[in-house]
C-alpha cells in the first residue's frame, strides 16, 4: 500500500513540520504518519512512549486495514485552526461527520477487519464508528438473518428454538 | 464474518443498538446461546449499554403562568397539581419549581411576596426569606433560578427528593445573591455571589429565544426563524464565536392547525431535551431525541413555560429562565444564564461566549449591593 497516501495529512504547524512516526503493518508496508494521528491509537501512543527506532511494528494489521485506519486517525486529527467565522466551524463538523460516512461504505468484512484493527490499536472513535454501522446493519433484521450476516451457528436445539418463538413471537416480524 | 469476530468484538457491535431499539436487541439475543446469555444476564454488558446509552431523565410536567394563575401540567402519574392562584412559576429544575408571590391575604402587604420552592412529587414547599428590598418593589428587573447540586450518594428513588437546593436571585442584571437551604432545614439568608457571564448573538436581538444545552453540554439557544425551528450552540473551547446549528422545519412536523407564522419557542427541558413551542393551536413540545411532537397543553393564553426535569445528570447546563413582565425592548436581555458552581454540574466554562463576538454582553455582579 502507497505509504505517500497516509502521508496526505501532514502539515505545518507552529511554523515547522510535525513529527511523524512509522508504523509498520503485518505485511511489512511501512506508513510515515504524523505523530498526532498516530497517537489516536493509544496502542501506538504507548509504543511512542516507549521508544525504539525503525518503526512500531503492528501485527495484527495488515497494509490495507492499516492505511483505512490511518486515514480515519489522519483526518480526525487535522489541527483545528481557530475558527472565528461561525460558517468554518459548522462546515469541518459537516466535512468530518461526511468524511464518516464515506470511510463507512464498505463491505461487512472490511468492517469487520476495521473493527478488530480498532479494537487492537485502541482508537475509540473508530471502533464507536464501525460497530455503529454493524449494529445499524442489524437493524430490521429476523434472528436467521443476523445468523447468516455474522456467519453465527444455531447452536438452540429444536425444541429451545419453538419456545423462543413462543416467547418472542411479536419480535420476528 | 468471521466467527472469531463474534467471540471477540460482537459485544461491541451489539453495546451500540440503539437503546430506542430494544426489538432488534431482542431478535440479535435469539442468534445463538451466547448472545442470548450476554444480552439477557450478563450484568457487565448491562452496565456498559447504559453508560454508552444513558436514558434522558423522565420529564415530570411543566408549570406554566396564565394570567395570574400559575398552573402544573403533569406529564407523570405520580405528579399531583398545585392550585397555585397568585402565583407565578419563576424556574423550574431538578425536580422542582420556583414560585414567586403568595394568595392575596388581608393585611399582607403584596410587597412581601415570596419565594417559595415547590417539589411536585411529595407536593412539599418551602418558602424562602424575605427578598432583598431592591427586589420587592420592582418585578420587572429580576429573576431567579432553582438548582440542586447532584447526589453524592444514596438511592436513585431518593436522591432528587432530599437534595439541597439553591436558589440564586438576581436583579437588576448586574448583581446576584443566592442562598443554600437545605430541604428541610432552616433556609440561610441571602448572600451576594459572583456570577458568570455570557455574551449573546445578534440573532438574539428582539427576538423570542430559549437558552439550552446541546447534547455534549455545550451552550446554545433556540429560536423561530422564518418556519424553521432553529437550534445554535457555541464550539467547545474555541473562547466563542463558532456555531454549530441544526434546524428543524415547523411546517413538516406540527399539524396543519397549529402551524402558523407567530409560532414561537417558550421553554426547554434541559437534560430530557424537550423544546415546548406556542402556537396558535396551545403548547406544542417537540422531544429532540426521538423526534415526537406531542400537544402539551390546549391553552394559549400561556406566557411562560418551565419544563421540569426530574433529576440532574452529570453535564447539565444551568440555564436562566426569562424574566416575566419586562417592558424592556431588548428581549434577548431577558434571557440571561447561569452555570452552577457546584461540581460535576457545571458544563460549561465561566465567562464563555455564545455566539458572535458582536453580541450584548451581561456582566456578572461584582459590586457590592
Amino acid at each position: 500500500m502507497a505509504a505517500a497516501d497516509s502521508c496526505d495529512g501532514i502539515s505545518t504547524s507552529g511554523g515547522g513540520w510535525e513529527k511523524t512516526v512509522t508504523l509498520v503493518s503485518s505485511d511489512d508496508a511501512r506508513f510515515e504518519v504524523r505523530e498526532a494521528a498516530a497517537s489516536l491509537s493509544q496502542t501506538v501512543r504507548r509504543m511512542i512512549r516507549a521508544g525504539g527506532d525503525g518503526g512500531i511494528p503492528l501485527p495484527k494489521v495488515d497494509a490495507r486495514t492499516l492505511s483505512t485506519v490511518l486515514e480515519y486517525c489522519n483526518k480526525h486529527a487535522a489541527v483545528p485552526a481557530p475558527a472565528p467565522e461561525s460558517s468554518s466551524a459548522e462546515a469541518a463538523a459537516v466535512d468530518l461527520e461526511w468524511f464518516d460516512k464515506e470511510l463507512m461504505h464498505v463491505d461487512l468484512a472490511t468492517l469487520c477487519s476495521l473493527i478488530r484493527a480498532a479494537d487492537y490499536l485502541e482508537v475509540a472513535g473508530l471502533l464507536d464508528l464501525t460497530c455503529k454501522t454493524v449494529a445499524d446493519m442489524i437493524k430490521s433484521k429476523t434472528a436467521e438473518e443476523i445468523r447468516q450476516m455474522f456467519g453465527i451457528q444455531n447452536d438452540f436445539t429444536p425444541e429451545e428454538e419453538e419456545q423462543l418463538s413462543r416467547e418472542n413471537a411479536g419480535v420476528f416480524e | 464474518m468471521a466467527p472469531e469476530l463474534m467471540a471477540e468484538l460482537g459485544d461491541e457491535v451489539l453495546l451500540r443498538i440503539p437503546a430506542d431499539d430494544p426489538a432488534t436487541l431482542v431478535r440479535a439475543s435469539l442468534a445463538c446461546k451466547r448472545w442470548r446469555r450476554l444480552i439477557l444476564d450478563d450484568p457487565v454488558f448491562h452496565r456498559r449499554r447504559r453508560e454508552l446509552h444513558r436514558p434522558p431523565p423522565p420529564l415530570l410536567g411543566f408549570a406554566c403562568n396564565l394570567g395570574s394563575v400559575s398552573d402544573f401540567v403533569p406529564a407523570s402519574s405520580f405528579c399531583c397539581r398545585p392550585h397555585a392562584r397568585g402565583w407565578r412559576a419563576l424556574d423550574a429544575r431538578h425536580g422542582r419549581v420556583l414560585l414567586h408571590g403568595a394568595p392575596l391575604q388581608v393585611g399582607r402587604n403584596p410587597l412581601d411576596a415570596s419565594l417559595v420552592v415547590w417539589d411536585p412529587v411529595a407536593d412539599e414547599r418551602r418558602e424562602l426569606p424575605k427578598l432583598p428590598h431592591y427586589a420587592r418593589a420592582d418585578n420587572q428587573s429580576w429573576n431567579a433560578a432553582v438548582l440542586c447540586a447532584p447526589a453524592a450518594s444514596g438511592a436513585a428513588g431518593d436522591r432528587n427528593r432530599r437534595r439541597p437546593f439553591t436558589v440564586v436571585l438576581r436583579t437588576d442584571l448586574r448583581s446576584g445573591t443566592s442562598m443554600r437551604p437545605p430541604f428541610g432545614a432552616k433556609p440561610a439568608r441571602w448572600e451576594r455571589t459572583p456570577l458568570p457571564r455570557c455574551v449573546l448573538p445578534d440573532e438574539c436581538h428582539y427576538k423570542r429565544i430559549v437558552l439550552m444545552s446541546t447534547e455534549d453540554g455545550r451552550l446554545g439557544f433556540a429560536t423561530v426563524v422564518g418556519s424553521n425551528l432553529f437550534m445554535c450552540s457555541s464550539t467547545v473551547g474555541s473562547g466563542g464565536g463558532a456555531q454549530q446549528s441544526r434546524s428543524i422545519e415547523l411546517k413538516a412536523v406540527l399539524p396543519a392547525a397549529a402551524y402558523s407564522s407567530s409560532v414561537e419557542v417558550v421553554g426547554f427541558a434541559d437534560g430530557a431535551r424537550i423544546i415546548f413551542l406556542w402556537t396558535v393551536d396551545g403548547i406544542y413540545s417537540i422531544d429532540l431525541m426521538s423526534g415526537r411532537v406531542k400537544k402539551a397543553y390546549k391553552e394559549t393564553s400561556v406566557y411562560g413555560v418551565f419544563p421540569c426535569v426530574s433529576f440532574c445528570a452529570q453535564g447539565d447546563t444551568i440555564i436562566m429562565p426569562p424574566i416575566h413582565g419586562s417592558v424592556r425592548a431588548n428581549r434577548f436581555l431577558n434571557q440571561l444564564m447561569l452555570f452552577s458552581k457546584f461540581s460535576g454540574i457545571c458544563a460549561a466554562q465561566e465567562g464563555q461566549k455564545l455566539g458572535a463576538s458582536s453580541g450584548r454582553q451581561i456582566e456578572g455582579a461584582q459590586e457590592e449591593i
